[in-house]
């Protein structure tokens, strides 16, 4: 009984065998328990004893000199030829797509279909995924092949055509200079214990529990978000180094059982990406600080043509436009017959509130004077720190600038929808009706004359005020739905020079194999041995852009949609909740930055293991 | 199954479960479906069957009744908003009028605190209803009062044993609030409210009324406006549309039934569908 079906070819013997063809080659498999035969080497044939190969190795296949065909001891079996994943550039196979968010912040697309996702947690679930379990075991066999290959040329040192290097002198090199590489070390160490330990503070300064800033200020979150960069970057960097060490340091396998166990740890896909996500964020940080320097260089130049257009633009639309919309909503607006006084008691009601904005925010922060300081400010701002800090900025000021459209809409939503939920109640009562709070349920009730009587006057006063309100509310929204728009263009393009999978669609352009988004199979050549080539899928786009698909999803649900609409005539508030909306972009970090303490000990294991590494 | 167990009569009933099949039909049921197709339309029409005509009579008169009252609405609206009058006079003299008439038939005095409440209530609320629709067009007043006139008199409650809905009532006080802001004054805008409330609300709550007596005080009241107003020639017209309501209708209505109406009509009177009774 062989229930090895397939046989796992590396695609470098082909060659090999050619350039060796007066030579009988055998090949020699790995099988461990639960994969498939895996072909390691075509050794020839008078340099095997028989009785030599012992358990997890085997003969699968014979060629004789000079022939092109192998024969192969196992019936009835397919051929799948794979290009060995090179580990130290860190390719490898894997069934699934590699996962750039952390496995704790995954977010799905569609929150739609919830019964569809509860059905493909199952569905994942690998005890449902018996069938592939094969696959799996051989993949993770595939992706330590050099290993494997080391340790067959350890095991039988004469099958190897190459001679053992010796490092012997560069190890001594390298004692030779320890004490001044410790020193350099430590003083690296302790800096970036510095940072870190700054980068937290900052971090709970902005997060205090009175009053988080950062729900308040973009250019605060934008801090938030780099300390902690900051604070998750030596995590990130021991997690990568520590993996390659071990890796690196592992005693090559001696016998069947230590090999098996090996399969199932120290995989590449277990830190990789980590790997991408940390060369992610500081390949992005570059981007932006580069970008950062444009911009800023562009505002300096032109900053004296800015000024002023600035100037007239946001007096003409946060002042003249405004001011223009109330006075006309106070006089019968396109022919509407609203109700006079009510109509003259908030329209004056509000002018007064942009007068008042006017004369604290616009006018002295819109000054042509002011306006050049701040651009200059910005400009440099933007040179140091990069251009989502100015544009973080920007977003800032043009929240204080429009604080008066929030305040309105603020105030005329919230009439809105007391009146509303008066009429609601008085038009129970209009009816002869009472809502039974207990059962909830619109009950028949009796009432007095006097209740009625005055109910009914209530009821009617507030029926005929309501256009007049709601000619208020609705211009004020539609002013505070425009303002929302641009802060969140404004946002998205933050949230994209923030959080763009640069380095992985970098990575997929220059090799494809190192980022995997699953494998393929295809038919080579169907002989009497059926020939397949393995192949990786990279990752695709849309996966890479996940994270974005889900917030632009989240703020088409939030802002412009049915739920909107009917929140909007509801009068309940629409705001912008960054912390939620953002949570998302902040996948790849962990919820609360490192600590201090936890750090050291990550350091202190990785010292120790690079030293053991060493002797 | 045994042989001496009776089954229980069957009933009208879907929330028990009862010991017989889902299509099973009452014997009663075919039994008066059997009389009544054997009766059908041509039986020779019995008078005893059909409603008596004298309460039909009284039923049309309280509607009638309840029409004309709510034509003094408008009556008192033309007098203050057209004629003129200074409304406070009259006001005052209905108010002591109703006082006494509640003091005379329920021997006590009407809740004064209640009542208190809702004079205040009114006079603070006049002036802004006056001003509440003033920028609206009189056309659009008009129009707003004709639908809820309308309204009124379909969500009047036909019976007279039931109390006035609380629909209705809102209804003419919605009326009222509409014409108010025709007004000048807030004075008159009070003295209007205060008017209307007394003469539809007030008045037929606290005074029970010989039926036809109050009908004919309210007629001759509305047709001699009707005369003074728009001439002799309306008045006609509407003197021979509520006789002919009064007297004419009933008995036709009563000829109908007893020649005319058909079987189905008074199965479905027997058997008439159950109303869910919901708590």
């Amino acid at each position: 009984m062989n229930l090895n079906r397939y046989i796992f070819w590396p695609q470098e013997l082909n060659s090999r065998s050619l350039r060796l063809p007066s030579e009988e080659l055998a090949a020699i498999a790995i099988a461990l328990r639960g994969t498939d035969y895996v072909v390691l080497d075509a050794v020839p044939n008078q340099l095997i004893d028989d009785k030599e190969l012992e358990s997890p190795y085997a003969i699968v296949g014979k060629r004789k000199a000079y022939s092109n065909q192998w024969e192969f001891s196992i019936k009835q079996t397919c051929i799948i030829e794979f290009r060995a994943p090179r580990i130290e550039l860190l390719q490898f196979f894997s069934l699934e797509p590699i996962s750039l968010s952390l496995p704790e912040k995954e977010y799905d697309a569609n929150d739609s279909c919830k019964e569809a996702r509860s059905l493909c947690q199952i569905w994942d679930h690998p005890r449902y995924q018996a069938h592939d379990r094969r696959l799996r075991q051989s993949l993770k066999l595939l992706n330590l092949f050099s290993t494997h290959l080391a340790a067959l040329y350890h095991r039988y040192p004469h099958y190897s055509r190459k001679s053992v290097k010796t490092y012997n002198r560069r190890i001594a090199l390298w004692n030779r200079l320890k004490p001044v590489r410790n020193f350099l070390a430590s003083i690296c160490f302790y800096v970036t214990i510095f940072a870190c330990h700054l980068a937290t503070c900052i971090y709970l300064i902005l997060n205090n529990g009175l009053l988080p800033l950062v729900n308040l200020s973009v250019t605060a979150r934008q801090i938030d978000l780099r300390c902690q960069q900051i604070c998750y970057f030596p995590v990130q960097y021991l997690r990568i180094n520590v993996n390659v060490s071990i890796r690196k340091a592992l005693p090559r396998f001696r016998t069947y059982s230590e090999a098996s166990a090996n399969l199932r740890k120290d995989l590449p896909s277990k830190y990789y990406p980590d790997y991408i996500r940390f060369y992610n964020t500081l390949w992005l940080m570059l981007n932006d600080v580069s970008f950062g320097l444009i911009f800023g260089s562009i505002l300096l130049e032109k900053c004296d043509e800015i000024a002023p257009v600035l100037h007239r633009v946001i007096t003409y639309c946060l002042y003249h436009c405004i001011n223009t919309v109330t006075l006309v909503l106070a006089q019968n607006p396109v022919g509407i017959k609203l109700n006079e006084e009510l109509a003259l008691f908030l329209s004056d009601m509000f002018l007064w509130t942009i007068d008042f904005s006017n004369l604290m925010f616009i006018k002295p922060l819109a000054d042509v004077g002011t306006l050049k300081f701040f651009i200059n400010g910005l400009a440099k701002m933007s040179c140091v720190f990069g251009g989502t800090f100015a544009l973080s900025m920007i977003l800032d000021y043009f929240s204080i600038l429009s604080i008066h459209i929030y305040l309105f809409y603020r105030i005329s939503s919230k009439i809105y929808h007391w009146q509303l939920n008066i009429m609601i109640s008085l038009f129970y009562l209009f009816c002869g009706k009472k809502k039974n709070i207990l059962r909830n349920r619109v009950d028949n009730n009796f009432f007095q004359l006097d209740e009625l009587l005055l109910g009914t006057l209530f009821f009617i006063i507030l029926v005929f005020l309501t256009p007049t309100v709601l000619a208020f509310y609705f211009s004020y929204t539609v002013l505070r739905m425009a303002a929302i728009t641009i802060e969140i263009i404004l946002e998205s393009i933050i949230a994209l020079l923030n959080h763009f999978p640069l380095f992985a669609l970098l990575l997929r352009i220059k090799d494809p194999r190192r980022i995997p988004g699953g494998i393929s199979l295809k038919l080579k050549k169907n002989e009497d041995v059926p020939h397949f080539e393995l192949k990786n899928k990279p990752l695709s786009i849309y996966f890479m852009f996940k994270p974005f698909v889900v917030l632009m999803d989240h703020i088409r649900d939030n802002f412009y949609s049915i739920k909107t609409l009917k929140q909007i005539t509801l009068g309940l508030p629409v705001t912008i909740k960054r912390n939620r909306l953002y949570q998302i972009l902040y996948s790849s970090l962990p919820k609360r930055p490192i600590d201090i303490h936890t750090l050291y000990d990550k350091w202190e294991q990785f010292t120790n293991t690079k030293d053991r590494k060493l002797d | 199954m045994m042989g001496e167990h009776k089954k229980e009569p069957w009933k009208r009933i879907l929330w028990i479960r009862q010991d017989y099949p889902d299509n099973y039909t009452d014997p009663e049921f075919i039994r008066h479906a059997q009389r009544l197709r054997y009766k059908g339309k041509y039986a020779w029409p019995s008078p005893t069957s059909a409603t008596p005509v004298v309460q039909v009579r009284t039923d049309l008169v309280l509607f009638y009744n309840k029409l004309l009252s709510t034509s003094l609405v408008f009556i008192a609206f033309n007098f203050i908003y057209h004629y003129k009058v200074d409304p406070l006079p009259y006001t005052i003299a209905l108010t002591v009028f109703i006082l006494y008439l509640s003091w005379k038939s329920t021997r006590r005095w009407v809740d004064l605190r209640s009542s208190l409440v809702i004079t205040f209530a009114m006079l603070t609320l006049s002036p802004v209803l006056k001003s509440l629709s003033k920028t609206t067009a009189s056309n659009s007043i008009w129009t707003l009062a004709f639908w809820l006139t309308l309204a009124y008199v379909g969500s009047m409650s036909p019976n007279s044993a039931s109390q006035t809905s609380n629909l209705s009532t809102n209804l003419l006080l919605a009326i009222v609030t509409v014409l108010a802001s025709r007004l000048n004054s807030s004075t008159q805008v009070f003295c209007f409210l205060f008017i209307c409330i007394q003469l539809n609300l007030i008045l037929p709550k606290l005074v029970v009324f010989n039926t036809r007596l109050y009908a004919l005080v309210l007629s001759t009241i509305v047709f001699t406006y009707v005369i003074l107003a728009l001439g002799l020639s309306y008045a006609v017209v509407a003197w021979c549309l509520s006789s002919f309501y009064i007297f004419v209708l009933p008995q036709w209505f009563v000829y109908w039934q007893t020649n005319y109406r058909g079987y189905e009509a008074s199965l479905s009177r027997v058997w008439e569908s159950q109303r869910p009774i919901l708590d």
